[in-house]
């Protein structure tokens, strides 16, 4: 039966002394050492095998080079190992990238992605004062609930173990966003939906699926959470979608408190979140990075999947749009 | 006095079942036998009389008002009565005993009750209308087990969380032995894609539809964050009886698929169907003595969310593996790109 090895490229740690006498060879390393002598090898041909575990030989080599088959190299390799002295040599990161590259990749593919579906058709109908009432009224409503949901949604993130920086980034991101749901109700009792009702409203699927994204990623995924929030800032601070309101005959106290919560996220910078973060992170494995990028892929279907659905369900929908369960 | 102002939280204040009061010739002795105390009380604005009626009314079945009603005492004395007896922790709250709640059980049971008024959406699903029909694009039916495979390989993300923080034995017990039973199911239904040419590797470089990802992270905030809903959650997912044995069977007999394809799906719903997974939210609800109206209402604004979820989800699979312009999979062309980056470095 063959022996599995655990090492591709097997590496003698490089502070070990080695120490031939007559008939046996001693590996000393730091206060330990570990004596060989050997019974069907010659001493050289030992010597021959130490020297090249240098990081840079695969087993087949090793073999082929001392004349040794590959499992009585394995064989070795492991009684080494038993006395913990094997490091992988193949420990080179060429496929990783900086956490500062992987946003700018992240950047270069979300645009690419929003040009290729163009603008979505809520915004469209926004910004050339097509939007009915229950339109807006139903993109507050659905807002909302991304607001409500803010608190237990970020929360998590900032129990990640990782650096310290990273970490009070995340805390006081987390806190600007508490309470906005506060500002927000008041845009919606301005145009007849109570507080009870604003509060026990269940979203759209699509709202939530697009909330709950990030609620999988403050779970579980730091790296997904943190390249997405600049996505999730800049769909929910548009300032032109603001501007746009003004043409509509809507009170001002539906208008004001969008504006307090778009200030709020502007004083904090909020589009440039995730390079604040991830430039903090040293380097990025290609599993990963593979990971965040579908992701990110998945995230953008979502976010136009919930504007598409947001005119689907409110655009002619001429009643107040709150959905309650009985 | 007190000064810890919770008075009002008790509802219906109630007399220490502990305690036994004796009438003396000028004053009430109340003696709480359970740590051999007593004191006694002398009144001196209220009658003896009234003041033994007072305390026979502690019984929790009596609000502020209605024992400075039937004693004629203001009500602001009433709590101030109640408050120096609460100084000495002799008072408890009996609105619990007074109040009907509901069982875990006669939640449950009402609300599979709504929600099966609910599925009745599905009705008039194109997917379901069309499947039912025989007429239902091929690719439909892969994109089903398509999406279905995506759902069961993110399953051990949500079958997990719950997990960590159940104390209660029996329900760790039902929950354990749900998660052995559903390990592995990815890889009998991901036999099916492979069988007609759908690698393990292509969809892994693949995205999964919006609402597929939506339905999975439904329950992935549950398991994380609201056990109560995911439990409830269960037993529609785990095949009551419109799905997936109704899918199964509409496949089986109505379409043309090469048996590789549909075999696996069939073994796949023989083994849910045999562990009853149907029944699992009943028997998890079962265990709760009762559930507070909040939860209650919150359970029930989420399985509607589930139901809404639920029929997006068949209308997306519709919509998109319907449009013969559309691949199976949404392969991410940034995945390749970034392969060949890699290549190219080395």
């Amino acid at each position: 039966m063959s022996i599995a090895c655990f090492f591709d490229k097997p590496l003698l740690k490089p502070q070990t002394q080695i120490s031939k006498s007559d008939n046996s060879i001693t590996l000393s390393y730091k206060e330990d050492s570990f004596s060989i002598t050997p019974e069907d090898k010659s001493l050289e041909s030992i010597v021959m095998f130490l020297d090249s575990l240098n990081g840079k030989n695969t087993i087949t080599q090793i073999a082929s080079n001392i004349g040794y088959s590959d499992q009585e190299v394995i064989e070795y390799i492991n009684i080494l190992d038993e006395e913990l002295l094997i490091l992988e040599g193949n420990d080179e990161f060429k496929n990783a990238i900086s956490g500062k590259n992987l946003i700018l990749k992240i950047e270069e593919y979300v645009q690419r992605w929003t040009n290729q579906k163009g603008v979505d058709p809520f915004n469209k109908l926004v910004k050339n004062n097509e939007a009915t009432k229950s339109l807006l009224v139903g993109f507050a409503l659905e807002y909302f609930y991304v607001t409500k949901r803010a608190f237990t949604t970020l929360m998590p993130s900032t129990m990640f173990q990782l650096s310290p920086q990273i970490k009070q980034e995340l805390r006081e991101f987390a806190m600007e966003e508490f309470n906005h749901d506060r500002i927000m109700v008041k845009a919606l009792e301005s145009v007849g939906i109570s507080k009870e009702d604003a509060y026990n409203h269940i979203p759209l699927p699509s709202t939530a699926a697009l909330i709950n994204l990030l609620n999988f990623w403050s779970h579980h995924d730091p790296l997904s959470y943190m390249a997405s929030l600049f996505i999730f800032e800049e769909a929910s601070d548009g300032n032109e979608y603001l501007e746009s309101l003004k043409m509509y005959d809507l009170p001002e106290n539906y208008i004001k408190p969008m504006y307090d919560h778009s200030d709020v996220n502007e004083d904090g910078d909020h589009g440039a979140i995730s390079r604040n973060l991830l430039k903090h992170v040293e380097y990025v494995s290609l599993d990963d990075q593979k990971r965040v990028i579908k992701n990110m892929k998945l995230l953008i279907n979502t976010v136009y999947a919930f504007y598409d659905d947001l005119v689907d369900k409110y655009y002619e929908n001429e009643d107040l749009p709150v959905r309650l369960a009985n | 006095m007190s000064n810890r102002n919770t008075i009002d939280l008790f509802k219906c204040p109630k007399l220490r079942e502990t305690c036994t009061v004796n009438k003396l010739d000028q004053s009430l002795k109340i003696v709480d036998n359970f740590n051999d105390d007593a004191f006694e009380v002398t009144p001196d604005d209220i009658s003896l009389e009234n003041l033994d009626y007072f305390i026979s009314l502690l019984d929790g079945k009596n609000t502020f008002q209605d024992i400075a009603n039937k004693t004629g005492i203001v009500l602001e004395k009433v709590k101030e009565y109640v408050e120096f007896l609460d100084r000495e922790l002799l008072i408890t709250d009996g609105e619990f005993e007074k109040t009907s709640y509901t069982s875990g059980l006669e939640f449950i049971i009402d609300l599979e009750y709504k929600v099966s008024n609910w599925m009745k959406v599905l009705d008039s699903n194109p997917f379901w209308i069309e499947l039912k029909q025989g007429t239902l694009n091929k690719n439909a039916i892969i994109g089903h087990t398509i999406e279905n495979y995506l759902i069961l390989e993110k399953e051990y993300d949500f079958d997990g969380p719950i997990m960590s923080f159940e104390q209660n034995s029996q329900r760790r017990e039902i929950l354990h032995e749900f998660y052995k039973e559903e390990h592995g199911h990815d890889e009998l239904v991901l036999k099916s894609l492979t069988n007609i040419g759908i690698s393990r590797e292509d969809l892994n470089k693949s995205v999964p539809l919006v609402y597929t990802e939506g339905l999975c992270n439904l329950l992935n905030l549950w398991s994380n964050e609201d056990p109560l809903s995911f439990m409830a959650s269960l037993y529609i997912l785990e095949g009551v009886d419109w799905e997936p044995d109704t899918f199964i069977q509409e496949i089986s007999t109505k379409y043309d698929l090469p048996s590789g394809f549909v075999t696996p799906q069939v073994n796949h719903a023989d083994l849910n169907q045999g562990h009853g997974h149907g029944n699992l939210t009943r028997h998890l609800f079962n265990t709760f003595t009762l559930i507070e109206s909040e939860d209650q209402k919150r359970i029930t604004s989420n399985l509607k969310l589930l139901v809404d979820t639920l029929d997006e989800f068949y209308r997306e699979i519709y919509k998109y593996y319907s449009n013969s312009e559309n691949p199976l999979l949404r392969k991410v062309d940034e995945l390749v790109e970034i392969d060949k980056d890699v290549l190219t470095l080395a």
